[in-house]
């Protein structure tokens, strides 16, 4: 019989006598018409009365010292004889940690990672949480540990290049038709920009890979290098702050990390309280520190076992990692499934949008869509481009990660060289099309 | 501590204080075991063995006390004494003073019922230290589902419950295999 969880709750109230008279009484007369039922009753009184047992003994064994776990002897009726597993079984516990993936074959009733995983507050409820999932203690930070932090800047990987970014204050939308007439490119071309988009290409994006990058030798050994290279900065520990890091970084086809960005998106205080944002702004340099330190774990964890794609290929992927740096035990670092980038800038819904624009004249056909410029950004190609098929699957696959970071669902690539003055630099804008 | 304290810190689950407190009566049984033909180990056995019934009992909701709780534990003592006597074929008569002569039903001792435990115990065994963990957070130090949701870092009560009744009935699953095994 499989014993659903209200019952079994039910069960726990009725023998922890937490039930009121009344409930009680019902209970029992259900149970005393169940056969079934009263064998679940005392199989679970029972159940419960061994573990109590076990712990007990392991308390008073305690109290007794160790001249009292050394009683092995001719047991009256065995408890002790399982005294000496109790006090192991419990250290264990206490002194033990966890890792989860995806490989566990055991037949022992399993903690899966759903039930696992941390949970944050901005999630989504019922989110399935199928990520990976590390948990590890986490010392404090040595004197040697904040000078490398504190000494520790950025380095530009030669072939990382920033993405800039635009900010508008307010929205605004700039029609296609405007931007392209005001592209000094335009003055020199009849077609300067070309518009990325191949919808057979798409289907060869990171969501049909068939294995996601991984740090070399995979969960275990990224939690060894985590449990060498990460620590608890002083700054918030001093403070009793705790906070969750959100961390994205590309992995290229070579394996190398790039294009690392940090969010400490929550702090909470000792008791788990989250800090209003008053309090955030006022703890500005503990979540500097915070993204400090995640960011610059997973910059240095590079190379990592690159992306590939359905055929095998080794291609460019995204990954999203959370940080939590839990100021009393079991900080971890886990990852969202949900968040793998299946996405990318080229995705499906912009082919609606690229229907509507004509290549010709760049014009939205319909007049009802306007672009919208986020950002651009540049890459360093070895052989001109000129059409969007001279980009190598790799080259086309980074460009969809970065306009994806920043939800960005159209590129358009220079192909002409404008700005890249020959130098194998490729500039490239993206953004969206707005109704 | 007196004897509603300690009955108090019990029903609480805070059984540690308790246990110190009745743990001061272990001398006097010791001595009594020890001029009857038994050992230190024994003794000592028998006297933890005794607490864990006597806690069981008082843990009961309709415990009521009814003699001083030392006497309660003594009485519990001679019973699993004589009993042990009886295993090894000696029944020599127990002048044990200020003792409850007990029966087994009244410390709720049961041979059929203590094979059970001793299975489960094995069962124990099979299932995850982080069952362990729940059951003895939640059964023995009497902890809330919030509390132990965070600190064995469940995502919500709700998975902690769920996990909690996962193992509890792959518990009594595993236990009900190993008796059909055992008598099959």
């Amino acid at each position: 019989m499989r014993a659903d969880l209200e019952l079994l709750e039910q069960i726990d109230l009725y023998l922890g006598g937490k039930m009121s008279a009344s409930e009680a009484s019902a209970f029992k007369a259900k149970m005393d018409a169940n056969p079934e039922l009263q064998s679940l009753v005392s199989d679970q009184e029972l159940l419960i009365q061994t573990v109590n047992r076990q712990a007990m003994m392991a308390e008073l064994n305690s109290i007794a010292g160790a001249a009292g776990a050394a009683g092995a002897g001719a047991a009256s009726w065995g408890i002790t004889q399982w005294a000496l597993t109790a006090i192991i079984s419990i250290s264990t516990v206490v002194g033990g940690y966890f890792i989860y993936d995806h490989f566990s074959t055991e037949e022992k009733v399993e903690i899966t990672p759903q039930d696992e995983l941390p949970q944050h507050d901005l999630l989504v409820e019922n989110t399935v949480d199928t990520g990976d999932f590390i948990s590890f203690e986490l010392a404090e930070a040595t004197d040697e540990y904040e000078n490398e932090l504190n000494a520790y800047e950025v380095e530009k990987e030669e072939d990382e290049i920033e993405d800039i970014v635009y900010n508008f204050d307010k929205p605004e939308f700039v029609e296609a038709e405007k931007i392209t007439k005001e592209d000094p490119i335009k003055v020199n071309t009849e077609k300067p920009l070309k518009l990325v988009k191949d919808p057979v290409k798409n289907k060869t994006v990171i969501s049909n890979a068939n294995r996601k990058a991984t740090y070399p030798g995979g969960l275990i050994e990224m939690k060894t290098f985590i449990s060498k290279n990460l620590m608890y900065p002083r700054t918030p520990k001093d403070k009793g702050l705790q906070g969750t890091v959100k961390v994205y970084f590309l992995i290229s086809a070579e394996g190398k990390i790039s294009h690392v960005e940090s969010d400490c998106f929550i702090m909470k205080d000792k008791s788990g309280k989250p800090l209003s944002s008053g309090k955030m702004i006022a703890n500005v340099k503990s979540q500097k520190y915070f993204e400090k330190n995640a960011e610059r774990l997973f910059r240095t964890s590079s190379p990592w076992e690159p992306a590939t794609d359905s055929d095998g290929n080794l291609i460019v992927s995204g990954q999203t990692w959370y940080v939590n740096f839990d100021y009393y035990g079991q900080s971890s670092a886990y990852q969202l499934e949900n968040e793998a980038p299946k996405k990318s800038a080229c995705n499906i819904q912009s082919e609606s949008d690229w229907e509507k624009v004509d290549v010709q004249t760049m014009k939205v056909k319909s007049q009802s869509k306007k672009f919208k410029l986020i950002g651009e950004s540049m890459l360093k190609t070895n052989k001109d481009i000129k059409e969007v098929a001279d980009l190598s699957d790799n080259q086309y696959k980074e460009i969809c990660q970065i306009a994806a970071k920043y939800k960005a669902c159209t590129v358009f690539i220079d192909v002409n060289n404008f700005w890249g003055a020959g130098d194998g630099t490729l500039y490239y804008y993206f953004g969206s099309f707005n109704d | 501590m007196t004897d509603q304290e300690i009955i108090k810190a019990i029903k609480n689950g805070k059984r540690e204080k308790a246990l110190k407190e009745l743990y001061a009566e272990f001398p006097k049984i010791k001595v009594n075991i020890l001029s009857s033909g038994g050992d230190e180990m024994i003794a000592r056995q028998l006297f933890h063995d005794s607490l864990i019934l006597l806690v069981e009992k008082v843990s009961k909701p309709d415990f009521e006390l009814t003699a001083k709780l030392s006497t309660f534990l003594y009485g519990i003592n001679r019973f699993l004494w004589k009993n042990e006597l009886r295993k090894r074929q000696k029944n020599p008569e127990l002048e044990w003073k200020d003792t409850l002569i007990l029966s087994a039903e009244d410390i709720g001792y049961n041979e059929e019922k203590e094979e059970k435990i001793k299975l489960l115990e094995r069962i124990l065994t099979q299932v995850t230290e982080k069952c362990k963990k729940i059951f003895e957070l939640f059964y023995f130090k009497k902890e809330s589902m919030a509390d132990i949701a965070k600190k064995l870092e469940f995502s919500s009560i709700n998975s902690a419950k769920t996990q909690k009744y996962k193992c509890m009935e792959k518990a009594i699953q595993l236990a009900k295999q190993t008796q059909t095994n055992a008598t099959a």
